[in-house]
């Protein structure tokens, strides 16, 4: 049983490189953004640390195409970093979650991944309300 | 020798099971203190169903392991099966919970589990036979997921270990190879770094065609090299895969 769970997990892992559609879905899923739940707990469930080339921006307003391109272009403070996976965690502001809350700020969150020829941009506005840090991806 | 299948069987679980929980709770204190600002102000987010987001499971979840542990070291065959299929429950939400997934603790911790949960459920004959076969696969199985994950431009470049490492890392030797050597130099060991690990990774993929004191040696002291290499806190990852391969050994004695 064991060795069967295996084999079928390491062959989908085998895929990855070949795969668009299976590429498409591992960074979906790094970036907290699966298409399904079937989809996020089937690959939630195989390893994929430091796997892919994942990096976030963090600030008060939208960041555009030509700022993200050079950020001194941006007329308003830019947190910006590399993470080895999963960069899907900035948006829970981990450590500044309480004081964002008490404050009430919103934060746009860019986050840009990619695999081999694949690559995927999600923008999310976070913002606290009624006691919760509510995400949502703008389109 | 099958007569003492059982008491090596026991030996195999505790120690697989404890090195399992100090992997788990290695990064505690962290962890508490997120958990407790995860009650106060929950993540909404649509992508992912309210389960999957609610803080009461991430707790109930981390805190799980402790039962399960119990059961495996003191129960009968019954009380073991159901602890080791605890650790793997509380992994596998770890695994996809909204509070918790972006951790690879959960990920090396449930495929650990499935093996724990093997050598709680396998019948005395099957133990020698499989259970260091069995934890080769796993181990081998982790490490090849990170290998294929860092088969790109990307990482064969270095350019992602250089902004990982090299220039965002704090700690020693990153800061020291800072201030003492040029960007360029730096570029370049990046880039050397990064094929050395994804070698490392894909040698280590081979798990099951190696001898096995060979490859636990081998793991071992990879393990040791990428917690020294990065952070402390990656023990929290790689203690279930030394633990699992340690406890195997011991079920190689039971071999013909």
């Amino acid at each position: 049983m064991l060795y069967a769970a295996l084999a079928i997990a390491a062959a989908i892992t085998a895929l990855l490189p070949f795969s668009a559609a299976l590429k498409r879905r591992f960074l979906a899923n790094h970036q907290l953004a699966p298409p399904s739940v079937a989809s996020w707990i089937a690959i939630g469930l195989l390893p994929k640390m430091y796997g892919g080339k994942h990096e976030f921006w963090m600030s008060a307003e939208p960041l555009t195409e030509f700022m993200r391109a050079d950020l001194r272009r941006a007329p308003f403070e830019v947190a910006h970093f590399w993470v080895n996976h999963s960069p899907g965690r900035a948006v829970r502001l981990d450590d500044a979650r309480a004081s964002a809350g008490s404050v009430g700020g919103i934060t746009y969150v860019r986050i840009e991944s990619s695999y081999g020829d694949e690559a995927l941009t999600t923008i999310y506005r976070v913002h606290p309300a009624d006691g919760r840090v509510v995400v949502r991806a703008l389109p | 020798m099958i007569a003492d299948a059982e008491a090596l069987r026991r030996r195999a679980l505790r120690v697989a099971t404890a090195g399992w929980l100090v992997g788990w709770y290695w990064k505690m204190l962290p962890n508490a203190g997120h958990l407790r600002e995860a009650a106060a102000w929950p993540i909404d987010i649509d992508t992912l169903p309210a389960l999957l987001r609610a803080p009461w499971l991430a707790i109930v979840a981390y805190a799980l392991p402790l039962a399960g542990a119990g059961a495996l070291f003191a129960g009968a065959r019954r009380a073991r099966l159901a602890g080791a299929a605890l650790l793997a429950l509380a992994a596998a939400i770890g695994c996809v919970h909204v509070e918790l997934f972006n951790d690879a603790t959960f990920v090396t911790s449930f495929w650990t589990a499935l093996w724990i949960a093997w050598l709680a459920a396998a019948s005395d004959d099957e133990l020698g036979r499989h259970g260091p076969l069995l934890a080769r696969c796993v181990v081998a199985f982790v490490f090849f997921g990170g290998a294929v994950g860092k088969l790109s431009g990307s990482y064969w470049s270095g350019e992602v270990f250089y902004h990982l490492y090299f220039e965002q890392k704090g700690n020693w030797p990153y800061s020291a190879l800072r201030a003492a050597a040029a960007d360029a130099t730096l570029h370049t060991l990046a880039r050397w770094f990064s094929r050395f690990v994804i070698g490392g990774e894909l040698a280590l993929s081979l798990g099951p065609l190696l001898p096995h004191r060979l490859y636990v040696w081998m793991a071992c002291a990879a393990i040791a090299f990428m917690v020294l290499s990065s952070t402390l806190f990656l023990f929290s990852v790689l203690a279930s895969l030394a633990a699992v391969l340690v406890a195997s050994t011991w079920l190689t004695r039971l071999r013909a």
